[in-house]
This record gives structure tokens, C-alpha cells and sequence, in this order.
């Protein structure tokens, strides 16, 4: 009669072990799966926050090229712009007139 | 007793056994789902993140003891105002001005402090700096936007721009012979040509390209003239085509040959008188008749014209007996405020009554159209209006009363008629088709050099909302060959490069023997065919066919052409020779606009000339006067980017 409590006592315990470790191993992969989220976003991040820092840094050097193109077309072709305010709009986010 | 003891330990040697077995089983699995690659992940992304933070963050004052920013301040190219900024920006710069190795090397000597893990930077997936030769294992990557200004250009100096006032260009001009005959049943038929050519120009070549249908047996039934400012050419025509209709022992022949008249050919004016004749039938011009003229000419840079009033002249036609011709004329489609007039000078056109005693029609006209525009007298009908007499000589000869010969000057309205694009003007005088009712000459007269007002002609008048070309722009005018086989129908197509994707105004000459109508389609790489021009009656054959440029575009283009019977069908034997061509007219640019900035005026100016001589001169324009304009620049600075830049970090 000892011998089959000890033997359901080691059973209980061993049974507690594998649900304690299989616990821990569905904890561990949801943690990873967060952490490289969390890599990711952060790495997202990074590259929105260096769009916007360099956005004005950009146009700085885009506009004023921008309007010398547009100069420069006006009086090599002898024509105005038609409707300047879009064409410089594509002159600085396109380069193109 | 002893036999059950037996089996519980052997139960529990086997439960000790799968529970072991389960436990190691949890602890492999606890080993995998360990955290430890991930957490190395994490470290080599700061690592990657940090590193492109030092790059973004560092000034290049704070590196001007490195050893190559420092020898690029010494040599001046970093100057104090570049010292602010970022090595990011500083090395994006470099690359971006293809200086690579600089850019290495900046990158080399800041990063090169830390060698715990390989470190690589790449722009656009280009790698410029990598401290270990190749990617292993887990890669982080921290990506950044940047962009700046190019180091080393000037943002403050000269710029100017420079525009022909004279250039010398070659050039061809195509003087086109209308499809016209008549000269009947071994009669002459005399088309004399006078025109006008610019005085200050230099030829190089004058090709007169002959179509004629013309007899070679009976007396004065042959080719009798071709004079070219009355040098005789007619035997050095090299006839290149020839399809012959026998008629008993007589012979007539559609022919198509070339002469070189470029001694013959000047400036100012010259006349082409051509003579022939042809024992049976008729003679007269086949469709393809043209002379090409290629020459130097100077040419002043102005305006194109909005308003356009030209004059589209007849060939003086004499024909024994009856005459006709087929003028044709152009009209662009964006054309506003059309109106076109037709003028003729008829001569000794024979006074005819038909077999009933009434007036009958002399003189029709037909404008884009197979129906009648105009007859002077009595027609039986309004498509061909052949009078009620009997024959004279079967089958081209009615024998009609003539009372006499008169001379007619006729003045038309043609605008209601007009159409935008080719117009045909076809013109019967004592004969229509395969029928002649005169007896002697009818001529058409026309003189545009000597008496432009009492001659034949169309004037035609339409605006246009800007104008054709601008300020600055230069025509020149090209032909091509077709080549290939002779056919029906008859494809063409031709490569138009970038360098002449403005073009002016486009033509097709369709060189034919015998010939009856065409189609005439065009279409560009990515378009479908569109039909450009179809004859609105028989003979009506244009001597040249516009297409509107705006068919065409840079790439392979298409041309087709068909000649057809009035019904629809195919005229088999009416091919569409290989001498056909297309003639085209294209815009050079004779100005440039600013370029780069330069430290002195001299420098900038002599940039522009370059430029502008480079960009005519690859279409051979020499320029004759220049008018630059130059100004300085200041802050117009380059910019370099925006690019990606990446930063990758792996274990070493």
C-alpha cells in the first residue's frame, strides 16, 4: 500500500515538473515573439524618426533648386508655367517639369 | 506472492523509467526555448542601432584629426561651413559624388574602434564600408533616411545660358509634281514646273525622281523633254522600274526612274519642263514625281509662325488634248479660322456641245470628293460627266461639236469643302478619266514666278493657337525610302530617336506605276493603325500625303499603304514601289539653359557655348552668332540623396 502512494506521490511531482516547464517554454516563446516585435518596431521607428529629421534637411537643398529649374525653363523655352504652384510641387517632389 | 512482488517492481521500474524519460524530454525542450539567441539579437541590434546613432549624431569638427577629413580640410574641399555637419551626411556626400573611396575611408576611421562585432554600412544596398569580409550568422540591421548637400560644388558663382542667333543647317526640301496629265493617243502632254528655292544656300544635291506614264513607238507617242533650266536630262534618267502595256506593236510604259540635277538645280528659280507622250491612252505624271533637294542654309533664330496664308500652285499643264492635275493641299488638325480658295487659269479650252445640241461640261472639279464641286455646263451625270457623243475613235476619243476655244479664270470658295488633314483638288479640263472630248491644246496655266496672280493655284489661310515652333528652335527636314520590295499593300516603318521626337510636320510621297486609290494608315509602337488618308476618288492621288506628327513617337513607328479599286478590293497589280518616302520635319533646340555654377563668368560662358555647340552639332548645325547671358548664383546648393542608409552588425 506505501509502495503505490510513494509511486502516485512521484507521479504528482513529475507531473507538476513537465506542467511547470512546459509553462515556462509557451512563456519564453511568447517573450521572444515580443522581443523581436519589439526589435522591429523599434527598428521602424528609428527609420520614421530619421524621414522626419531629414525631411527638412531635404528641401532646404530640393526647393531652391526646385525654383532655379523652373527659372531657368521659363527662360530657355520662352513660356511661362501653367498653373506654376503644381509644377513646382513636381519639380520638387518628382524632379521632373 | 513472490510472483506479484515481481510485477509491481518491474511497474515501478517502468514508471521511474517514463518519468525520467518525460523529464528530460522538458529539459531539452526548456533548452531550446531558451531566450539566449534572442537576447544576442537584441545586443547586436543596439549594436547596429548605436552605431548609425554615432554616425548621425557625430560632427565632422569631431573627427578633424582623422587622417582624411583631415587632408580634405587642408585641400580645401571640407570647408568651415561643411565642418557642422553630420559624417552621415559627410560620407552620403562623397558616395553620392562617386568619390567611394573617400567615403571608405571616413567610415573605416570612425568605426574602426570597435571590433567586438563586424560592422558593415550600405547606401542603397551598396556596401561602403565593411570591417569583416563576409555576413555570418544573425545580421541586425538599423536603417536610416538621409540626405544633404554635395560636397565640393560651388553653391555661390556664375551660371549662364546661350542661344543661336544664326545658325547653318542642312536640309531637304521635297518639291513634290502633281499626279496630271493629258496628252491623248500619241499626242504631247507638256507639265512645265517653275519654283523657287532660297538664294543664300549652298546644294549639296538635287535628285529628281521621275513618274511618268509615257509611250515608246509611235512619233511624238515617247519621252521627248526633260529639261531642267533647259539642260536636256532626259537620257540620264536611270530608270529603276518599268511596267509596259502592249498594245499591238505599240507600247506604253509606267516608269519610274531618278537623275542627279544638282548641276542643273540653283538658287533662287528654276523651271523642269517634262514632254511625252503616248501612242494610245494617254501620258502623264504617275504618283512619286518629286524632286529632293538637300542644301545649306542659314537660318536667323525667330518665332514660328501662328498665321499661316500659303499659296499650294498648279503645274503648268498642256496637254493635246484635254488636261488635268490633282493638287493637294494640307490642313493641320488643331487649325482654327480655315478658309481656302481655289484659283484657275484656264487657256484654250475647247467650247464642246453634245450630240443634243446642249453646252457640255468642259471643266469639273472635284474637292475630297468623287461627286462633282463644279461643272460649267450640262452633265449627264455628277461623278464622271462624260458628255453625249459619240465616239470618235474608240475608246478614249468622243467626238463632240466644238464651237470654238475659250479662256476661263474660275475663283472657288473651297472652305465648306475643306477638310483637316490631305485635301484633294482634282481638276478636268475637255477630258475626264479614260475620255478626252477636245481636239487641240487645254492648258492649265500656272507661272508662280513670273505671274504668281494669274496663275493656278489654292491659297489656303488658318490659325493655329501657338505657335509652330519656338524662339530658339530649328527646322530641318529629312527623307526616307522606304526600301524593301515593291507591294500591295505596302509596309514602311522607321526608328525615330529622342534627339528628333518634336516633329513639325510628317509626309508620305507614294511613288506608284499604274495606280487607282490608297489608304494610307500610320501608327506608333503602342497605338493601332489610324487612317490618315483615303481617296476620295479614283486618280486621287495625292502627291504628298500630311500625317499629323502626333501619330508618332520615339521608338518604331508604322506606315501602311494600300491601293484599292473603287469597290474596296485590293488592286493587285498596282503596287506601291519602294521608292515611296517619308518626309519629315524636326525641331533642334539652338538654346541652353544655365548649367553648372562656376567660379568665374569666363568658365560659365564657355560651358554654355560648349554645351550648345555640342547639342547642334550632333544634328549638323554649325553656329554662326551666339547671344549669351550670364549672372551669378548664390545658395543653389546640390543635393546628394535622399538614400537609405544600413547599418549591419553581425557576431564575429
Amino acid at each position: 500500500m506505501k509502495g503505490i502512494m510513494f509511486s502516485v506521490i512521484i507521479i504528482v511531482l513529475a507531473g507538476a515538473i513537465i506542467a511547470g516547464i512546459i509553462y515556462h517554454s509557451v512563456l519564453i516563446s511568447t517573450h521572444r515573439e515580443r522581443l523581436l516585435v519589439e526589435i522591429r518596431a523599434s527598428e521602424m521607428h528609428n527609420l520614421y524618426k530619421s524621414i522626419l529629421r531629414d525631411f527638412d534637411k531635404a528641401i532646404d537643398v530640393i526647393a531652391p533648386r526646385a525654383i532655379s529649374s523652373a527659372i531657368s525653363y521659363v527662360v530657355t523655352n520662352g513660356i511661362g508655367l501653367d498653373e506654376a504652384d503644381k509644377r513646382l510641387e513636381e519639380l520638387i517632389i518628382n524632379g521632373t517639369l | 506472492m513472490e510472483m506479484k512482488k515481481g510485477i509491481v517492481f518491474s511497474l515501478d521500474a517502468i514508471l521511474s523509467l517514463t518519468i525520467v524519460i518525460l523529464l528530460v524530454a522538458a529539459l531539452l525542450l526548456l533548452r531550446y526555448q531558451s531566450l539566449i539567441p534572442e537576447k544576442k539579437y537584441e545586443q547586436i541590434g543596439y549594436i547596429a542601432s548605436d552605431t548609425l546613432n554615432i554616425l548621425t549624431e557625430l560632427k565632422v569638427y569631431e573627427i578633424k584629426e582623422n587622417p582624411t577629413v583631415k587632408e580634405l580640410i587642408n585641400s580645401k574641399i571640407i570647408r568651415e561651413e561643411d565642418l557642422n555637419r553630420s559624417v552621415l551626411d559627410l560620407i552620403g556626400s562623397f558616395w553620392g559624388g562617386k568619390n567611394y573611396t573617400i567615403a571608405e575611408n571616413i567610415t573605416r576611421e570612425v568605426l574602426q574602434f570597435y571590433n567586438f562585432s563586424c560592422l558593415r554600412l550600405d547606401i542603397e544596398d551598396e556596401k561602403i564600408y565593411s570591417s569583416c569580409d563576409e555576413i555570418s550568422g544573425e545580421v541586425a540591421v538599423s536603417s536610416m533616411i538621409e540626405s544633404g548637400y554635395e560636397v565640393g560644388k560651388p553653391i555661390s558663382g556664375y551660371i549662364a545660358r546661350a542661344w543661336a542667333r544664326k545658325v547653318r543647317k542642312n536640309t531637304t526640301e521635297i518639291i513634290p509634281f502633281l499626279p496630271e496629265g493629258s496628252g491623248w493617243t500619241g499626242n504631247k502632254l507638256i507639265v512645265t514646273k517653275k519654283f523657287s528655292l532660297p538664294t543664300e544656300i549652298t546644294i549639296y544635291n538635287a535628285l529628281l525622281w521621275v513618274s511618268i506614264h509615257f509611250g515608246t513607238t509611235q512619233n511624238q507617242a515617247e519621252f521627248q523633254n526633260l529639261k531642267v533650266n533647259g539642260w536636256q536630262k532626259k537620257n540620264d534618267v536611270v530608270w529603276v522600274y518599268k511596267e509596259e502595256s502592249y498594245y499591238g506593236t505599240e507600247v506604253t510604259t509606267a516608269a519610274y526612274g531618278y537623275v542627279d540635277v544638282s548641276k542643273e538645280i540653283f538658287p533662287g528659280n528654276n523651271t523642269i519642263e517634262l514632254e511625252i507622250g503616248t501612242p494610245n491612252y494617254h501620258s502623264h505624271i504617275h504618283p512619286g514625281m518629286r524632286l529632293v533637294v538637300t542644301y545649306s542654309l542659314t537660318q536667323e533664330s525667330k518665332e514660328g509662325e501662328k498665321i499661316f496664308k500659303r499659296r499650294f500652285y498648279f503645274d503648268d499643264v498642256e496637254g493635246y488634248s484635254g488636261s488635268w492635275a490633282t493638287a493637294s493641299f494640307f490642313i493641320p488638325e488643331n487649325a482654327k479660322n480655315v478658309s481656302t480658295r481655289l484659283h484657275l487659269n484656264l487657256i484654250d479650252l475647247e467650247d464642246t456641245f453634245d450630240s443634243y445640241g446642249r453646252n457640255s461640261s468642259d471643266i469639273l472639279i472635284y474637292v475630297n470628293s468623287k461627286y462633282l464641286f463644279f461643272n460649267d455646263s450640262f452633265c449627264p451625270d455628277n461623278e464622271t460627266c462624260y458628255p453625249s457623243c459619240p465616239w470618235k475613235r474608240w475608246p478614249y476619243e468622243y467626238k463632240c461639236d466644238i464651237k470654238g476655244t475659250k479662256n476661263v479664270s474660275l475663283d472657288f470658295d473651297i472652305t465648306n469643302v475643306t477638310i483637316n488633314g490631305t485635301n484633294v483638288v482634282s481638276v478636268y479640263v475637255n477630258c475626264y478619266g479614260d475620255r478626252h472630248w477636245g481636239d487641240k491644246r487645254s492648258r492649265i496655266y500656272s507661272d508662280p514666278i513670273s505671274d504668281p496672280e494669274n496663275s493656278s493655284y489654292i491659297e489656303v489661310y488658318y490659325e493655329l493657337d501657338e505657335p509652330v515652333y519656338g524662339y530658339g528652335e530649328i527646322d530641318i527636314t529629312r527623307e526616307m525610302i522606304y526600301g524593301g520590295d515593291h507591294s500591295n499593300p505596302k509596309n514602311f516603318n522607321f526608328t525615330l530617336s529622342e534627339s528628333k521626337a518634336k516633329l513639325l510636320n510628317t509626309f508620305t510621297h507614294v511613288a506608284q506605276g499604274f495606280s487607282c486609290m490608297i489608304n494610307v494608315s500610320a501608327r506608333n509602337s503602342t497605338s493601332t493603325f489610324k487612317t490618315v488618308f483615303i481617296s476620295p476618288s479614283v486618280r486621287a492621288i495625292p502627291a504628298s500625303v500630311f500625317i499629323e506628327p502626333k501619330i508618332f513617337s520615339p521608338g518604331i513607328n508604322y506606315l501602311r499603304v494600300v491601293d484599292f479599286q473603287p469597290g474596296g478590293s485590293l488592286s493587285p497589280g498596282n503596287l506601291i514601289l519602294n521608292y515611296s518616302s517619308f518626309e519629315y520635319t524636326y525641331l533642334i533646340k539652338a538654346l541652353v539653359g544655365y548649367g553648372k555654377v562656376f567660379n568665374t563668368s569666363q568658365q560659365a560662358v564657355e560651358d554654355a557655348v560648349e554645351r550648345l555647340k555640342e547639342q547642334v552639332g550632333a544634328e549638323g548645325i554649325s553656329v554662326e552668332e551666339i547671344e549669351i547671358e550670364n549672372k551669378t548664383v548664390q545658395g543653389i546648393r546640390y543635393l546628394w540623396g535622399p538614400s537609405l542608409f544600413k547599418v549591419l552588425a553581425w557576431e564575429r
